[in-house]
């Protein structure tokens, strides 16, 4: 994910001040930091909501087919509605290590809740305190959202009709 | 070091915020659109044809490479 993070922030600019020819070019840490989550959690993603999709069973779209649906139409209407069950505990986990991930844009200097903490921590001479503050911060929001996919695996049909 | 002592935290609380408001926006829009690029390229692996699929394939498996 840093390296991801890397390219970016130090490559992406210079490819695109390559391809526009604007020397100026600068897409920011916010930005930058963004676009690395988005291109590699969209592939993260994708397994879970091809594993989603997969688990629905090919007859369900035969079925829908057979209804006179198009294939989007038969994906949108009867597929992914089903799909969505399967892959809400996946992705909120999934979500949660997003989350956790997020502290690592402090390799571009970005100011987030880790980054913050630690000048904090450092201004202050307060080390201790504050990093114990933000564990529990973190541990907190990531045990609510690991407690969400349990609660939503429970509620998952335990056979397949 | 006196962890009953709170003071600390009134005048961590701006800095703190602003640094939890980030790591939050990233989160929750890195999920969503990362969601919305997921259901694509997940349908691409699926359903596209067969040269979709194998790009589709490709992005995902360098991505899992770095995981």
């Amino acid at each position: 994910m840093i390296l991801t993070i890397f390219w970016a922030f130090f490559l992406l600019p210079w490819a695109l001040r390559a391809i526009t020819g604007r020397a100026d070019l600068d897409i920011g840490p916010v930005y930058a930091a963004l676009i690395a989550f988005v291109m590699a959690e969209s592939a993260y993603f994708c397994e879970v909501i091809r594993g989603g999709i997969r688990a629905v069973g090919p007859g369900q779209l035969q079925a829908a087919q057979s209804l006179d649906l198009t294939t989007p139409q038969s994906l949108r209407l009867v597929v992914l509605p089903q799909a969505i069950r399967h892959m809400m505990p996946a992705l909120v986990t999934q979500t949660v290590g997003l989350l956790m991930d997020t502290s690592l844009v402090y390799v571009i200097s970005l100011n987030d809740f880790l980054g913050a903490a630690s000048k904090v921590a450092q201004r202050d001479g307060t080390l201790v305190e504050v990093y114990l503050f933000v564990a529990l911060c973190y541990w907190v929001v990531c045990n609510l959202g690991v407690q969400l996919a349990q609660w939503l695996q429970r509620r998952q049909p335990r056979h397949r009709p | 070091m006196n962890l009953n002592d709170l003071s600390w935290l009134a005048h961590a609380a701006p800095y703190l915020l602003d640094g939890a408001g980030t790591t939050l926006g990233l989160t929750v829009v890195g999920a969503v659109i990362g969601m919305a690029g997921g259901t694509v390229l997940a349908l691409l692996k699926l359903y596209a044809p067969a040269w979709l699929a194998r790009l589709a394939t490709w992005y995902v498996a360098s991505f899992a490479r770095f995981r």
